[in-house]
């Protein structure tokens, strides 16, 4: 980031957040770790030749 | 029900049928093209007709969703899919059946009816977050239907469709009741008023419309041109790699391929709404990095953000044509993996955006940018399919195609007041007086 970025703090944004945002940011983690346990998962699957992504054995 | 988080969960319960909708035919099409001995040609032609309604029905939809508001057009598609999903189920000839799941597909446009009644209940700052869960979370029924529908129901798709229309009636009818157009009256009427004809046109003609609608054809576009391609092109381009990793015969061949193909699709859907929280990180670090675009405007760090995902997938798309140039089938998943996140990237910024510029037109502007850009699932494989070498196509695509969208979208993004209102004819020119 440039440092005359660094220095607007006029436009960084300071709201607070309701407590709904922190669970909307925990089912976004949920959803991101689903993704890397069956990317990994169909990876190891499809590299050692023993089938494919989930339902499509 | 009747705050902005029960507005979102019927939202994306709403989204997420219409997607399991749009996609149930894909997920039946062996079973269907067993029962009506459908030839290759004719497995193609249903298999590419789920996305034909997409851009001039988002295009209605959205408009549709500022007019008459959110709920009653979400439920008009349910319904109206839903019961011709049911009477798909009864059909014997194959011609009527072909034109009913057309029908049904247009379960797909209900995507931008979702981005404008999440639009009309979130404020600025939770904007992404909000949109990113939404959309992504919605996308998800697409991948539970290709999963689950084959596996409840194996090759007995008229039950399927006859279950999945009679809940879309059901989800159909609680959203009438329960959904709400928007936070303020006010806020709804001012939607209402905005949706004309001179106001779509005013919208249309707008330079950052017109970059967020390549935008998003650069990655939600792609998205779905890849989902089409990628099979073919592993099956094709890493036969033999594939081969020697044990995939002996075209079947299976054929799984080892589909499977790089879901992940990209898979990454693409999950880690959107994480795009969207990476949107509102940008707007509250107030990260600008890049010359040349606008630093001052009230979510300048959004445009930012959504720079930064066009540059990634750019860097991607090279990358996938040189991993295939060089025969790294390793390399070339990997890149696919991390491209499918880049495209997620793309796609939630750019819907983290469009609400914030277009606050008085949210439907209209989301069934633009929404509509227009699904022509890209239709042209980049066609451009693929063309290039000599099967591995080029992406860097033809990169090249000639994105690198123009990305200079376009920095040009169009470099107004520091009202950006909204530069465009072929002046604000006064189409809307007079009005906001």
């Amino acid at each position: 980031m440039s440092k005359d970025n660094k220095s607007k703090e006029t436009k960084k944004d300071t709201h607070e957040h309701e407590s709904w945002y922190k669970w909307g940011v925990l089912v976004l983690y949920l959803e991101m770790a689903t993704a890397i346990l069956v990317t990994l998962y169909s990876f190891y699957m499809a590299f050692t030749g023993s089938g494919g992504f989930p339902g499509k054995h | 029900m009747n705050n902005k988080v029960g507005q979102l969960l019927i939202a994306t319960l709403g989204f997420f049928w219409c997607f399991l909708l749009w996609f149930s035919t894909a997920a039946f099409s062996p079973s269907i093209a067993l029962k009506f001995n459908l030839t290759t040609e004719q497995l193609g032609i249903l298999a590419s007709s789920a996305i034909w309604m997409a851009p001039i029905g988002r295009i209605v939809a959205g408009w549709a969703s500022d007019r008459f508001g959110a709920p009653k057009t979400f439920a008009v598609i349910l319904i109206g899919t839903g019961l011709v999903s049911i009477h798909s189920a009864f059909v014997e000839d194959y011609s009527i059946l072909f034109i009913e799941r057309v029908i049904v597909a247009a379960a797909g446009v209900s995507f931008v009816v979702g981005i404008q009644h999440v639009a009309q209940w979130f404020e600025e700052y939770e904007m992404g977050t909000a949109e990113g869960l939404y959309a992504g979370t919605g996308n998800v029924g697409a991948g539970v239907g290709a999963l689950m529908l084959p596996r409840i129901y194996g090759t007995n798709y008229s039950d399927a469709f006859l279950h999945l229309g009679i809940i879309a009636l059901i989800i159909g009818g609680f959203y009438l009741w329960k959904g709400i157009p928007a936070k303020t009256l006010q806020r709804a009427a001012v939607a209402r008023k905005s949706a004309t004809f001179r106001d779509t046109v005013f919208v249309w003609t707008r330079w950052t419309a017109i970059a967020l609608m390549l935008a998003y054809a650069m990655s939600f576009g792609l998205e779905i041109a890849m989902n089409a391609w990628l099979p073919g092109y592993y099956a094709e381009g890493f036969k033999e790699a594939i081969s020697k990793l044990g995939f002996a015969g075209a079947e299976q061949i054929q799984i080892a391929a589909g499977t790089f193909a879901a992940v990209q699709s898979f990454n693409a859907s999950l880690f959107r709404p994480f795009a969207g929280y990476m949107s509102d990180l940008w707007q509250r670090k107030g990260w600008t990095p890049f010359p040349y675009i606008a630093k001052n405007l009230s979510y300048a760090p959004r445009i930012h953000w959504l720079m930064m995902a066009l540059l990634l997938i750019t860097v991607m798309m090279v990358l996938l044509t040189l991993a295939g140039l060089f025969g790294l089938l390793h390399l070339s998943v990997v890149v696919l993996a991390v491209f499918g996140i880049c495209v997620s990237f793309g796609t939630g910024g750019t819907f983290a955006i469009v609400p914030l510029i277009f606050k008085n037109r949210p439907g209209i502007a989301t069934g633009f940018i929404g509509g227009v850009s699904t022509v890209g699932g239709i042209v980049y494989p066609l451009i693929f399919g063309f290039s000599k070498n099967i591995h080029m196509g992406y860097a033809y695509v990169a090249l000639f195609i994105f690198v123009p969208i990305i200079l376009f979208y920095i040009w169009s993004m470099r107004y520091e007041i009202h950006p909204e209102e530069h465009g072929l004819g002046s604000k006064e020119y189409w809307l007079g007086g009005k906001a």
